[in-house]
């Protein structure tokens, strides 16, 4: 009960200081929505004089820009930047004895964090695919959901534990905002964040189902529209449960090797 | 003027310096840039892989919309990176002794930082605005280019009125830096020809935030397919935006209030 | 004619209420409310050309607002003030180029780069012609002994060290007036000396009029004969530091040592009030007039003195009586 506690308080703390950031969440969340919009309506201009473009009709690229953008606000993180500040400024100190209390106090502290901006940001989505009732396709199919919600949910995970590596790249140098705008960005488009995968040449499709990064957006919406089979999918979750493993091996080599050279240093 | 030629010139040469002690930062930032310009690059030709037209407009056409866009974006961030740095400089202090100092205020929180990478960056983008250009399926005439750069000034002046405001409001609210990243964000509008817009978002993104009027303007002058009212629109709009944003600017240095200390 | 001139100057600042806990920083995201803050209410005076005035007072007493206002860095509320016989906040490049400032908190200086490069952009910025910029530079260098730190980047200098960077580049276009927010503020003691030092013979030398801040009193004591106390936006006291203690300090100290077997409590207390006191040295406190004859009634009596001394009340002690009274 009190470590829940403890956990909460570390939350309503995050979520606070996160609501004095108002003008930043809501102007980054407009620019953000303003941006899928004018995707949506640059495909509206393409499929203006109506057709398929790779397998794609008008009304599914539209679900899917906005389920995969709904999808991504919820598995996404600002943990990276979160981790580098704790490490340049010292603060990391109190955590030095052992790495996991770290990872997980980093993790309910970035739970709490993101719980504003994931409202704001959950609710706007829902308000703009509701706007877009007419071509948003539904699909109830129970075994799809579920499936669809553990791709989601690991995704989850997978992004905290992508983040948190990334983020310890700050033991390494300070530079870091840089680095981590150009990963995004990369991560973004093995997403498939920027428009369908399935528009390029088959090899990319093949590297998004292999790769951690396209199960936050491209994957589970390709389940949505009934692209990808619930046998791939259920393949896909063990890609995914094997890079959880992977990473969180890595992330021990890699805490262990800068924790050394951070004693090194001796901040 | 030379004496602010000569400020410019040593505030540059301070930046590259600070550049060079923050390497790494520097360079994946561009990188990060690069990688954005290139994966729109690629999506938008992708695109014309399935369709022939977006929006009335070819592939080389609408290329070039993305092109001059980031020629705008990139001459804005490399030329007036100073406004992102106001309102540390206010907390600073820096901007109280710019103040102080025989050096227009106005020039200094634009211009004091300069972005030689952005600079470099603006070559590949004016050698691809070239190329584009050559490809085009429609005679360009002189008169046409002429036209295209009269109204990317037209733009760039609007582009800096635009900066003068936000600076104005960080000065005035301190708190509200995220104006310049309102107008970042709109601008990404200007990425794609304006005809993909409805009617209503066009009228807003002309006449509220020009946004259209910078970018697509000269682009759409070029083509030929810019009226005589349109051009018209953009000379009006540049004088107001312009005239007003230095009002705006004066009231907001008078109401200053400084950092406290 | 007087080179500063300040007539009923004032400025209130306008801010926001910030309420803290969840719900009313929710609130706070539709409605704040506005509060007002007096920095600065009808202060004058005025600044002979060459004099070293001190401004003292606590934190936020208006002190840094008031040298703000007089650099034009904020417009105030209302009054007027001429410096040089310019209206400060008109920020007129010919007043701009004939004073400068430098505050303890808020370098100038660019921090990745060597002091050089600062001093450089001054250059231009002051527009001192290639010649003079060399011989002002050399002077300011050697003065301030720093000609070795000048190519290292500023944010690898020792605090003390880019004070008198600081220094150097706001000295550069030799303004004539100069004003000092707390330039010694963080410095260790030597450090605090080196520039305190340099900032008397440089007013001794060039004639350079300067208003100073301070929170160190002996920043105060060593550089300025006049002072004005500020405080809660007001000038409580503008006059010669000497006559502050005249002023406020209604007291003398007498501190007497004993030897033998020292003196106590009963023996003493009749000669006046107590500050302090063990059998062998005790401190009273006598009304001015009356220590002389504190001192003889003392040395006449039986008590085995050693030794006496008369003193002023420390002005470390009178400056916080003052600020303590208007509490």
């Amino acid at each position: 009960m009190g470590v829940i506690k403890k956990h909460l308080t570390i939350t309503k703390i995050a979520w606070q200081r996160a609501l004095t950031y108002r003008f930043t969440v809501l102007a980054h969340r407009l620019g953000e929505l303003g941006e899928m919009l004018v995707l949506i309506l640059m495909w509206a201009a393409i499929y203006s004089g109506g057709g398929v473009i790779k397998g794609y009709s008008y009304r599914e690229m539209i679900t899917y820009i906005l389920l995969g953008n709904l999808i991504n606000v919820v598995v996404r993180n600002w943990l990276s930047s979160v981790v580098s500040r704790d490490i340049a400024d010292g603060t990391l100190s109190q955590f030095l004895v052992k790495p996991m209390p770290y990872l997980r106090y980093i993790l309910f502290r970035e739970v709490g964090r993101i719980s504003v901006a994931f409202a704001f940001s959950v609710v706007s989505s829902l308000l703009v695919i509701f706007f877009f009732t007419r071509y948003f396709i539904i699909n109830t199919a129970p075994l799809m959901l579920a499936a669809l919600a553990a791709i989601i949910l690991l995704a989850f995970v997978t992004e905290l534990l992508l983040s948190f590596l990334v983020g310890l790249i700050a033991f390494w140098t300070t530079e870091v905002d840089g680095i981590y705008a150009t990963i995004d960005r990369l991560k973004k488009f093995f997403a498939g964040g920027y428009f369908p995968i399935s528009l390029l040449p088959p090899v990319f499709v093949k590297a998004s189902f292999l790769l951690p990064f396209g199960y936050s957006f491209f994957v589970p919406v390709q389940l949505y529209l009934g692209k990808i089979g619930i046998e791939t999918a259920a393949l896909g979750i063990l890609i995914q449960l094997f890079w959880l493993a992977l990473l969180y091996g890595i992330i021990q080599l890699v805490w262990n090797r800068g924790i050394k050279k951070y004693e090194g240093v001796g901040i | 003027m030379r004496k602010y030629f000569r400020v410019w010139l040593q505030l540059s040469k301070c930046a590259i310096g600070s550049y060079l002690s923050n390497r790494l930062d520097a360079v994946t930032y561009l990188i990060g840039k690069l990688v954005r310009f290139a994966f729109f690059f690629l999506f938008l030709w992708t695109i014309f892989n399935y369709t022939d037209r977006l929006a009335s407009y070819g592939r080389y056409e609408a290329l070039f919309f993305f092109l001059t866009f980031n020629l705008i974006d990139v001459f804005a961030q490399a030329f007036l990176r100073g406004s992102y740095m106001l309102k540390i400089d206010i907390r600073t202090g820096w901007f109280d002794h710019a103040i102080a100092k025989p050096v227009n205020t106005l020039f200094w929180s634009l211009a004091r930082l300069t972005d030689i990478l952005d600079i470099l960056f603006l070559l590949p983008i004016i050698g691809l605005l070239v190329y584009v250009g050559m490809k085009l399926p429609i005679m360009i005439t002189l008169a046409n280019i002429v036209l295209y750069l009269l109204l990317l000034a037209t733009g760039l002046v609007i582009v800096v009125a635009l900066h003068i405001i936000t600076i104005a409001l960080t000065v005035l609210v301190f708190e509200s830096e995220n104006f310049i990243w309102l107008y970042r964000e709109s601008m990404t509008i200007g990425r794609l020809p304006p005809e993909i817009y409805s009617v209503g978002i066009r009228f807003v993104f002309t006449y509220l935030m020009p946004i259209i009027i910078i970018i697509a303007y000269p682009v759409k002058a070029l083509l030929g397919r810019l009226t005589a009212i349109g051009f018209l629109t953009a000379l009006i709009f540049m004088l107001v935006f312009f005239f007003g944003a230095l009002a705006f600017w004066r009231i907001s240095l008078k109401h200053y209030s400084s950092a406290s200390s | 004619m007087p080179i500063i001139e300040v007539k009923n100057l004032s400025k209130t600042y306008e801010y926001y209420k910030k309420e803290p806990g969840f719900i009313q920083s929710l609130k706070g995201l539709f409605r704040r409310e506005k509060l007002y803050a007096q920095a600065v209410s009808e202060i004058n005076f005025s600044i002979e050309e060459g004099e070293l005035v001190g401004f003292l007072g606590p934190n936020g007493a208006g002190k840094t607002t008031t040298l703000k206002m007089l650099s034009g860095i904020l417009h105030p509320s209302g009054g007027e003030a001429r410096v040089l016989g310019y209206v400060p906040w008109k920020r007129q490049a010919a007043y701009q180029k004939q004073f400068a400032l430098i505050m303890g908190q808020k370098n100038q200086l660019w921090w990745d780069l060597p002091a050089m490069e600062s001093f450089i952009l001054n250059k231009e910025i002051y527009e001192i012609p290639d010649a003079e910029f060399g011989k002002n530079l050399d002077e300011l260098v050697d003065l301030l002994g720093v000609r070795e730190i000048l190519s290292v980047p500023v944010r690898k200098l020792s605090l003390g060290q880019r004070m008198k960077c600081e220094l150097i580049a706001a000295l550069l276009h030799k303004p004539r007036v100069l004003f000092l927010d707390e330039p010694t503020i963080g410095l260790d003691v030597v450090a605090q000396k080196n520039i305190r030092d340099f900032i008397k013979r440089y007013n001794r030398e060039k004639k350079t009029t300067i208003i100073l801040t301070s929170h160190y009193m002996e920043d105060i004591k060593e550089l300025c004969e006049r002072v004005i106390i500020i405080d809660h936006s007001r000038i409580l006291y503008d006059g010669k530091l000497a006559e502050l203690i005249n002023k406020y300090a209604a007291h003398k100290q007498l501190t007497v040592t004993f030897n033998d077997h020292g003196v106590s409590r009963e023996q003493v207390e009749r000669f006046g009030e107590l500050a302090e006191f063990s059998p062998y040295k005790i401190v009273i406190r006598v009304e001015r007039s009356k220590a002389k004859d504190a001192a003889a009634a003392i040395l006449a009596s039986e008590l085995p003195v050693d030794d006496i001394l008369i003193d002023e009340v420390e002005i470390d002690e009178v400056v916080r009586r003052i600020f303590k009274n208007t509490r």
